[in-house]
């Protein structure tokens, strides 16, 4: 009976040494994300996958209703890495010294203006009649520069419209009580109204021609002390791209439960358009676009420099940061560098 | 020697004021403690003053915000006053219609005026109606209870001596029951005003495209600190202006008091 009890007493000792030590291996990261968005969802597979723990990492993950509290936030240091939107992503540059280490997606065909059923036609056949209308959107979002983008294809200016800022709930709300025509919205939400109001997309930022991209940043000073958790943190997410993408009904699967889990019901069709509208980059296409030719700038830096001066425009900030000083491929490169990780990186399994 | 008595108190006024601008000024451009990221320096806010005042912020420039805002509070707080005074002396004066109105005020009154802001969307829209509604809600309420306690405060043998009189119904109201209840209309009317400003910021959530509120709202998407600062200092200045503007329109009605 003795014996039982300390062959027990040893199995319990040695089950919590083991925990402890395993526990001891893996770094914590503090991710930081919006629910229910296309760009958020690699870090929901990569979690379900547990990819975080094959490299060492034990990721504590925080979600916010938008990329200003997210930004804010980054303040107190209560998140290291993450990814939002372009726009929240500058100004976190601007105000909170936040480093763009990658894009997350192309979502230039995801932020767009939305008009209600009975107009849609009326607004796509003359564009022109936009002018003098209402517009509701969110203020110095991504969906409010491809609003100005597609404004200024149609050869409107912003003062030819009257702008009303208010957040996306209350903008879906607004359109389906019959109080808005045009909206400024992005997907998935484009997709609700669409399935839900009928409402139709007339106006994306790639229509316009605007580059709307998803950024994934970091705290300067976490990135400073930790470039090769960042780096792993990368590598994560373009592993779980690669897998998201080859493992499309999988993927599809997940993006369901994931969406629903940030409130978010859409159709499977409306899921599929996700992946094929809005282009994903791995470590040789994020390499390429941020490559910097000598002396000048690589692709993000052009789109980037554009989105800076649009919230110039808007009065943000006296003059926007320059590209080049919070955009670094510095970690991708550290991948490229490292012939384990970057076979991690490239997996699509 | 009576003179600087009654000085004594402005001047304390003026001295907490370059007090608190000395500290801030200490602690945030010549010692750094509070870092700009979380509260701006004096020049910051000076900076953000310029820009809303030349060349405009949020849409519009500073006055064009300032005449906005002061355009729905005084809208709310007219339309308050309307039905909250008349309201409230009404309940006062009848037993029967207190007991009438007071289980649907009631109820209507805990009611956070932020939570009619999705119904005020859907009754009127996103225009400036919605956002006069939502200052309402916030203005009625001390409109409705303080004009209904300045009834009940009044001398019970002032409204003897006027029964007994057989004065008139309507000279009664006149020259009884409005004199009487005064000093606590005014207590309530100030209050209004006060929840007018205060709900302000909330009411401009509704899609405005001017206003102090906006200003604020968009400076916090901003995450602008020193046009925050502007902002508040704004409502602040605003709203103590109208307060002052109350204040003399007070001492008009009850000049008995002012002596």
């Amino acid at each position: 009976m003795k014996r039982h009890f300390a062959a027990l007493a040893a199995g319990i000792t040695l089950g919590l040494a083991t925990t402890a030590a395993s526990a001891q291996q893996l770094t914590e990261i503090k991710i930081s994300y919006q629910p229910a968005v296309y760009w958020a969802l690699p870090f929901y597979a990569a979690a379900e996958k547990g990819w975080y723990a094959d490299l060492g990492l034990k990721p504590v993950f925080s979600t916010f209703p938008a990329g200003v509290p997210q930004i804010a936030a980054s303040a107190s240091k209560s998140w290291d890495v993450g990814a939002l939107g372009s726009v929240p992503a500058t100004l976190g540059a601007a105000r909170y010294n936040l480093l763009m280490i990658g894009i997350s997606n192309d979502e230039s065909d995801g932020n767009a203006i939305v008009a209600t059923a009975k107009t849609a036609a009326g607004f796509e056949k003359n564009p022109g009649s936009v002018k003098g209308q209402t517009i509701v959107l969110t203020a110095n979002s991504t969906g409010d520069y491809a609003v100005q983008s597609c404004l200024a294809k149609w050869g409107l200016k912003k003062a030819d419209v009257t702008m009303k800022s208010m957040g996306q709930a209350e903008i879906m709300s607004a359109m389906s009580s019959g109080n808005a025509d045009l909206a400024g919205l992005w997907a998935p939400n484009t997709y609700t109204m669409e399935e839900k109001a009928g409402a139709k997309q007339i106006c994306s930022g790639k229509d316009a021609g605007a580059a709307v991209p998803g950024a994934i940043v970091a705290r300067a000073d976490y990135a400073k002390e930790n470039p090769q958790n960042v780096a792993k943190f990368l590598a994560v997410y373009l592993r779980a791209w690669n897998w998201l993408n080859a493992h499309q009904p999988e993927a599809i699967a997940m993006m369901k439960k994931f969406y629903e889990q940030g409130g978010v019901t859409i159709s499977e069709a409306s899921m599929k358009k996700e992946f094929s509208t809005r282009p994903t980059y791995d470590l040789a296409g994020q390499l390429r676009i941020m490559r910097r030719p000598p002396g000048g700038a690589s692709e993000v830096d052009g789109w980037f420099t554009k989105i800076g001066a649009f919230m110039q425009a808007n009065g943000t900030f006296p003059e926007a940061p320059a590209a080049s000083k919070f955009i670094t491929d510095e970690y991708m490169k550290m991948i490229d560098a490292d012939p384990k990780l970057k076979e991690f990186a490239n997996r699509s399994n | 020697m009576r003179a600087s008595k009654a000085r004594r108190p402005a001047w304390a006024g003026v001295l907490t004021f370059v007090v608190l601008a000395a500290a801030w000024y200490a602690l945030t451009t010549l010692t750094h403690t509070i870092s700009p990221g979380r509260f701006p320096a004096p020049g910051e806010t000076w900076d953000a003053l310029r820009q809303i005042t030349v060349t405009g912020y949020a849409d519009a420039r500073l006055y064009q915000h300032i005449l906005h805002s002061v355009k729905l509070v005084l809208f709310g707080f007219a339309a308050a006053t309307i039905v909250g005074v008349p309201l409230g002396l009404a309940m006062g004066a009848s037993r029967a219609f207190e007991a009438f109105i007071n289980p649907s005020f009631l109820l209507i009154r805990p009611i956070p005026p932020l939570a009619w802001i999705p119904l005020a969307i859907v009754w009127l829209g996103l225009g400036d109606a919605a956002k006069v509604l939502i200052i309402w809600f916030a203005a009625f309420v001390p409109a409705v209870i303080n004009s209904y306690s300045g009834v009940r405060a009044i001398e019970p043998h002032l409204v003897e001596a006027a029964r007994t009189l057989g004065v008139p119904r309507a000279m009664f109201v006149r020259e009884v029951l409005i004199p009487g209840a005064m000093p606590m209309i005014f207590t309530g009317l100030r209050l209004s005003l006060q929840a007018c400003w205060t709900t302000l910021v909330a009411g401009e959530l509704i899609g405005a495209i001017a206003g102090l509120g906006h200003v604020l709202y968009q400076a916090s998407l901003d995450i602008f600190p020193a046009m925050i600062v502007v902002g508040m200092a704004a409502v602040a200045v605003t709203g103590a202006a109208m307060t002052a503007l109350l204040g003399a329109v007070e001492r008009r009605a009850m000049p008995w008091r002012a002596r």
